[in-house]
C-alpha cells in the first residue's frame, strides 16, 4: 500500500510542477479516484492535490462530477446504496478509504457546507453547538466560548448575539448559510468542503460569504464547488476545470493557479468554458 | 365560418364543464350525507341517556314491576376503554415508531421490503380475525378472558398505522438535514434521534392519534377477548367492559332503558373519536404553519 502511494506521489509532483501550483504542503490528495453509481462511472481517474490553507475551486458545467468528487472527500457517499469508490483519498498522506478507517472520524476532520442553507430545527446556539459533543467533553462555559468564537469567525455574532435562543429559521437565507458555516467550523475541522455555498443566496449575501471564505482560508483548507466562474476567480488560489467525457463520466481537464487558468488556459476546452463559449 | 365554429366548440365545452362541476359537487354532497345523518341520529338518540348517573355509576339491573326504574351508568365501560386502549397504546407506540424508523432510515434492503409488505397486509386484516387469534393465543392458554388479551389484539391493529405514518413522516424530512448532521461527524442513530425525529414529531403524533381513534372504536376483537363486565374492574388480567362492547351488548337487551344507554355510549364514543380527529387536524396545521 505505501509503495503504491509513494509511486503515485512522485507522479503527481511532476504534474503539480507542470501546472505551476506552488504550495508549502498538500493537505488532501486524490489518487486515480473513481466513483460509481451502480455501473455508471460518475467520475474517472481523478488525481488532484489540494494545498494546505488555500482555497481550491472546482468549476465545470452541470454533470461534470464536481459535487460527486467533493462528497467523496469526506465519505458522504457511504450511506448511499449502490455507490462504490476506487482509488484513494489521502488526508495528510493517510488514506481515508482504508478498511480500518471510520468514516465518522473522517467527517470530524473534514467538514462540509451545502448548496442550500440547512440549519436544524433548533435554536441558533444549539445549531452551532450540535457538533461539539463529538469533539470531546467540554464544560458549559467552554461550549459557550466555542459557539461565540465560531459565530464571530462566520461574521454572524453581532447579528445574533442577543437572540441565540431563537429558532435558526428566523434568520435570512444569507444568515442561515453563515450559521451553517459557523456550525461546520465550530468543531474545528482541518478541511471545509463547500458545495456551491452561494447558489441560493442574493448578491450581497454572496459577497459576505466570499469575504468569509477568504478569512477562513487562513485557518482552514477550503475546497469549493461553484457554477460561478467569477466567484472562482475572486476567491480561489487554485482552480480545477472538470468536464464530462464521452461516457458522461466527470474528468479533470486542467488544474493550476487560478490566475493562470483564467488568463492563460493551456487546454482549448478550458478556454471555451471560461470565455463562455460552452457551459 | 371560422368564428361560428369556434363559438360552437366553446359553448359545448362550457356545457361539459358545468355538467362535470355539478357531478363533482353532487358526489361530494352524497358522500357527506351519511356523516351528517349518523352524527345527528346518534346525538338525538343518545343525548337522552346522558345524566350525572350515566357518567358516575356502573351497571344496575333493571327493576321490573312497580317503582322507579333504576338505570345505572357506563362508568365501568369508560374506565375499561381507557385502560384497554391505554395499555394497547403503551405497547403499540414503541413498536410502531421504531419499525417506522427502520423502514424510513434503512430502506432498500430485503428485510425492509418484506416488513413494509407485511404491514400493509396487516392494515387490511379484518379485526375479528385478529381478535380470534388473540383468543387462541392468550385467552385459551391462560384459561381467562382478560383486558390484556384485548389490548394485545388492539396493538396488532394499531402498530401498522403507527408504523406507516411514522415512515411517511420521516421520509418528508429532507436529506439535506440528515447530511448536515452526518457531515459534522454524528453517528447515524444520533442523527435520527436528534435531527430527523424532532422534525417529524408532530406527524408521528398524528399517526398515534389516528391509531388511537381506530382502536377506541373496535368492537369485534374485544368480544372474544375482554368479554365484558358489569362491574367496575381495574385489573388487566380480568374481563372488563368497554364502550363499543357495551353499546353492542345493550342493543341486544329487551329493556328500553338499556337500549337508550347503548345510544348514549355510542354518542360518547363518537365524540371521543371526533375530538381525537380534531386534535389531529390541529397538530397537522401547526406542522404546516412552521
Amino acid at each position: 500500500m505505501s509503495e503504491d502511494i509513494t509511486g503515485q506521489s512522485r507522479r503527481i509532483d511532476v504534474a503539480a510542477a507542470q501546472s505551476g501550483i506552488e504550495a508549502e504542503s498538500i493537505k488532501l490528495r486524490t489518487r486515480d479516484l473513481n466513483v460509481f453509481y451502480g455501473s455508471f462511472r460518475a467520475i474517472r481517474d481523478i488525481t488532484l492535490d489540494f494545498p494546505t490553507m488555500q482555497i481550491s475551486a472546482l468549476i465545470g458545467s452541470s454533470g461534470s462530477g464536481k459535487s460527486t468528487l467533493l462528497r467523496t472527500l469526506n465519505r458522504m457517499h457511504d450511506a448511499i446504496p449502490g455507490t462504490s469508490v476506487t482509488g484513494q483519498v489521502l488526508l495528510d498522506d493517510q488514506p481515508i478509504y482504508g478498511e480500518d478507517v471510520d468514516p465518522i472520524m473522517v467527517r470530524r476532520r473534514i467538514g462540509m457546507v451545502f448548496q442550500r442553507p440547512n440549519p436544524f430545527e433548533k435554536s441558533i446556539f444549539d445549531n452551532v453547538a450540535y457538533g461539539l459533543r463529538f469533539v470531546g467533553k467540554m464544560s458549559r462555559t467552554e461550549k459557550r466560548d466555542r459557539v461565540e468564537q465560531a459565530l464571530k469567525q462566520a461574521g454572524l455574532w453581532k447579528e445574533v448575539q442577543d437572540r441565540l435562543d431563537s429558532s435558526a429559521f428566523s434568520l435570512s437565507g444569507g444568515q442561515q448559510q453563515r450559521l451553517c458555516i459557523a456550525r461546520a467550523i465550530a468543531v474545528e475541522p482541518e478541511v471545509v468542503l463547500m458545495d456551491e455555498p452561494t447558489s441560493a443566496l442574493d448578491p450581497i449575501a454572496t459577497q459576505n460569504v466570499e469575504e468569509l471564505m477568504r478569512e477562513l482560508s487562513e485557518k482552514f483548507t477550503i475546497i469549493v464547488v461553484t457554477h460561478n466562474m467569477q466567484q472562482a476567480a475572486r476567491v480561489s488560489h487554485t482552480t480545477a476545470y472538470m468536464t464530462m467525457d464521452d461516457d458522461k463520466s466527470g474528468v479533470v481537464v486542467e488544474v493550476g493557479p487560478t490566475g493562470r487558468i483564467f488568463t492563460n488556459p493551456k487546454d482549448p476546452r478550458t478556454e471555451d468554458y471560461i470565455t463562455g463559449r460552452i457551459g | 365560418m371560422q368564428p361560428a365554429r369556434t363559438m360552437r366548440r366553446y359553448r359545448s365545452r362550457t356545457i361539459i364543464n358545468r355538467f362535470m362541476l355539478v357531478l363533482t359537487v353532487g358526489s361530494t354532497g352524497v358522500a357527506l350525507i351519511p356523516l351528517v345523518l349518523i352524527l345527528a341520529y346518534v346525538f338525538q338518540q343518545g343525548i337522552g341517556a346522558w345524566d350525572v348517573q350515566f357518567f358516575t355509576d356502573s351497571f344496575r339491573p333493571v327493576t321490573l314491576g312497580e317503582g322507579e326504574v333504576q338505570t345505572g351508568g357506563v362508568l365501568h365501560a369508560i374506565v375499561g376503554t381507557v385502560i384497554i386502549v391505554g395499555v394497547a397504546l403503551l405497547m403499540a407506540m414503541p413498536i410502531g415508531i421504531m419499525a417506522g424508523i427502520y423502514l424510513a432510515e434503512y430502506p432498500g434492503n430485503r428485510a425492509a421490503t418484506i416488513i413494509r409488505f407485511c404491514t400493509d397486509v396487516l392494515t387490511a386484516m379484518p379485526s375479528i380475525v385478529v381478535g380470534v387469534t388473540a383468543y387462541i393465543l392468550i385467552v385459551q392458554r391462560t384459561q381467562q378472558f382478560s383486558a390484556l388479551a384485548g389490548s394485545v389484539a388492539l396493538v396488532v391493529l394499531m402498530v401498522p398505522i403507527i408504523t406507516r405514518t411514522t415512515e411517511e413522516m420521516l421520509r418528508l424530512v429532507p436529506d439535506s438535514s440528515r447530511e448536515a448532521a452526518v457531515a459534522l461527524g454524528a453517528p447515524k442513530w444520533w442523527t435520527t434521534l436528534t435531527v430527523v425525529i424532532p422534525m417529524a414529531f408532530s406527524g408521528i403524533v398524528t399517526g398515534i392519534l389516528l391509531a388511537l381513534a381506530r382502536a377506541a372504536g373496535e368492537t369485534a376483537p374485544l368480544l372474544v377477548t375482554v368479554l365484558g363486565n358489569n362491574n367496575l374492574a381495574y385489573s388487566i388480567f380480568e374481563p372488563m367492559q368497554a364502550l363499543p362492547l357495551l353499546a353492542y351488548r345493550y342493543t341486544e337487551q329487551p329493556f328500553a332503558e338499556m337500549n337508550e344507554q347503548a345510544w348514549g355510549a355510542a354518542l360518547l364514543l363518537v365524540l371521543i373519536v371526533l375530538v381525537t380527529n380534531i386534535s389531529v387536524r390541529l397538530a397537522t396545521r401547526k406542522r404546516l404553519a412552521r
